[in-house]
């Protein structure tokens, strides 16, 4: 089961590495392919010096630096609040767990003693290592 | 065993006094490295504000770096030892670092379409991140959300150290290769206005709180996935656990 999870996996990985090699370097011809189209295969310094081209589309392209500045911050703190977020749904999540097994052992250590059963309940082997980091 | 217990509680209530320490001089300091950015580094000349991103994406890259290292660390510690905390160690490192590529590979395109005018380009500095940032991503990729395997720890673990070779690439790879990225922190570099420098050195020590403040706190998470993985054993051979349940 846990093989072929792996198997599966691995594939997985295998595919997004093909891909990956195959994207790469297409991408980079493609833009390398877009500089030659652009330029006539000269540099855009050697363009520039030669000849003189009219823009098309709108004449002047204004970039706004503060919505830039501001859609950096703000998606660089999503992404930690989105993270802590997740760490707390996770950490809940794994409390509830713990919780639900460590009572159904605890009824199950009851039911065994009150059953005559001599075995006693596991020393606790996890006691020292649930201290955290 | 009660003696176990009471240092079990002593040496985790020092770990939650440490740790919300950590939080408070991790907030105090992105407080200061915001205050230090917005209200007193200058602009720059011919970037304008869009500069301003530089404070947040070098010290998000170094940020990266740590987590990069730590989760190579922990996977080669773990790969020797077998022990189940450096697993921990290296799945938070990995995460955290696959989190701080995210916000590089985010801030990065935004400063560069004012600046180059584009918003991606195969420069090799941007390529090699992205390369690091996928190899970590696929690392996460191994491992299933709940109980990974030993073969899937180990293979995982490889693929770490595997991983943390591309990063002297990533830093190195402006010198060696040329690229448009800028190098002004570096040797090659022009250097910095002297009074942007308390903004950078404010954000790097924000960044080294907060990466250590998320490694640690994952690390802890990670240790209390791995708990229920224990009562999850412990319950199924006691035969008290359904399967399908699980």
């Amino acid at each position: 089961m846990v093989s072929q999870d792996l198997k599966a996996r691995v594939r997985c990985l295998a595919f997004s590495a093909i891909f990956l090699c195959i994207a790469l370097p297409l991408g980079g011809l493609v833009q390398a392919q877009g500089a030659d189209s652009a330029t006539g295969g000269e540099s855009a310094a050697d363009a520039r010096a030669s000849s003189f081209r009219a823009v098309e589309g709108s004449d002047a392209e204004q970039v706004p630096g503060g919505s830039l500045l501001i859609g950096a911050y703000g998606v660089m703190w999503l992404f930690v609040f989105g993270y802590v977020w997740r760490l707390q749904k996770i950490h809940g999540q794994t409390r509830e767990d713990i919780r639900r097994l460590e009572l159904a052992l605890a009824g199950a250590e009851q039911s065994g003693k009150a059953g005559g059963d001599s075995e006693g309940p596991e020393a606790g082997t996890d006691e020292a290592d649930s201290s955290g980091a | 065993m009660v003696a176990f217990r009471t240092m079990g509680t002593k040496s985790q209530d020092r770990s939650v006094r440490l740790w919300r320490m950590l939080l408070g001089l991790t907030v105090l300091l992105i407080g200061g490295s915001l205050y230090e950015i917005f209200f007193v580094a200058p602009t720059e000349e011919q970037m304008g504000i869009v500069q301003k991103i530089f404070y947040f994406h070098v010290p998000s890259a170094y940020a990266m770096y740590v987590g990069f290292l730590v989760s190579a660390i922990g996977s080669a510690a773990y790969l020797k030892t077998r022990k189940e905390t450096w697993d921990a160690i290296g799945v938070a490192g990995a995460e955290v670092g696959v989190l701080f590529c995210a916000m590089v590979l985010t801030s990065g395109p935004l400063w560069a379409r004012k600046a180059w005018g584009v918003w991606w380009t195969w420069d090799p500095r941007l390529t090699t991140t992205l390369l690091a940032g996928m190899v970590f991503v696929a690392y996460l990729a191994l491992r299933p959300s709940r109980g990974a395997g030993t073969t899937e720890k180990r293979f995982a673990a490889g693929l770490a150290i595997l991983g943390l070779l591309n990063v002297p690439i990533i830093h190195y790879s402006v010198q060696r290769w040329r690229g448009q990225h800028p190098t002004v922190i570096s040797n090659r570099g022009g250097g910095l206005s002297p009074d942007m420098y308390p903004a950078l050195y404010m954000s790097f020590f924000a960044f080294t709180a907060l990466v250590a403040l998320l490694i640690w706190t994952r690390v802890r998470v990670e240790k209390t996935k791995q708990r229920v993985g224990e009562l999850e054993l412990r319950a199924a051979r006691a035969g008290h656990l359904e399967e399908e349940e699980w």
